[in-house]
């Protein structure tokens, strides 16, 4: 059940704060402060770990909140990723791969809300931790260590990933509604 | 702390978090044995331990491959 909480919340003003990171992350990286590039992104992780907690606690979970957290850690990752790209510390093609299969996950998504008829984010544990793989792969690509091997072994885990989920969210039955969370737990 | 430190010594950490996240990951399959394999979400979560096993080890060959401890 879909809690009373406004769409305007504390939950979904700590995750619309990661939007300022951008700035300071872009100037990090084109300036070669490497610490301050991997301090951001880090803090950006903690804060979508923040928003959920503080959505449970204050009571104030919406399922826009759920999808705009969702939304925001995409936009976020591959913010970060195109930064990195565009100076060169990952390579460029496993960048278009990445970008390919989140078009194509979103894609997947969106078709799930219009088959469960309400706005509802799909659940995939497995995303979940490559979520996590990607805060780790940002900072280690803006630090130089293995990007190659990081953004190549994120592709292929992405890709098992997506077929994975392309069926549950294609053809398996939708479960009913759950109260929201306002975010991934 | 230079950003040549930052990087060295937090390679270590990322290295170490990896072999947590294996550990843990373990630690959630074997928890999950005993749940029932035909609901969707029990085979949800035991496919995003497996992915989350292979994240702890590929971050833990990662780091060791960039101190040349392998390869």
């Amino acid at each position: 059940m879909t809690s009373p909480a406004p769409i305007l919340n504390p939950a979904t003003l700590i995750t619309a704060s990661r939007f300022l990171f951008w700035p300071l992350y872009y100037w990090a990286i084109a300036n070669h402060h490497v610490a301050v590039a991997v301090i951001t992104v880090t803090v950006s992780a903690l804060i979508d770990l923040l928003d959920g907690l503080v959505a449970r606690r204050l009571g104030c979970s919406t399922a826009f909140g759920e999808v705009f957290d969702a939304v925001t850690d995409t936009l976020s990752h591959a913010f970060f990723w195109i930064v990195l790209v565009a100076f060169g510390r990952l390579p460029w093609s496993a960048g278009a791969v990445v970008a390919g299969l989140i078009l194509t996950t979103t894609a997947l998504r969106v078709m799930y809300g219009i088959r469960a008829g309400r706005t509802t984010n799909f659940r995939s544990y497995a995303s979940e931790r490559l979520v996590a793989f990607a805060a780790f792969v940002t900072p280690l690509g803006a630090a130089g260590i293995e990007p190659a091997f990081y953004s190549w072994s994120f592709v292929a885990l992405l890709a098992i990933t997506v077929v994975h989920d392309a069926k549950r969210m294609v053809w398996d039955p939708i479960p009913a509604a759950t109260s929201t969370t306002g975010t991934t737990e | 702390m230079t950003d040549a430190l930052f990087v060295h010594w937090g390679s270590f950490g990322v290295g170490l978090a990896g072999l947590v996240f294996v550990g843990v990951e373990c630690w959630q399959l074997w928890r999950l044995r005993a749940w029932d394999g035909n609901d969707p979400v029990t085979r949800d979560r035991r496919f995003g331990h497996l992915i989350g096993l292979a994240i702890g080890v590929l971050g833990a060959i990662g780091i060791a491959k960039y101190h040349h401890w392998i390869f």
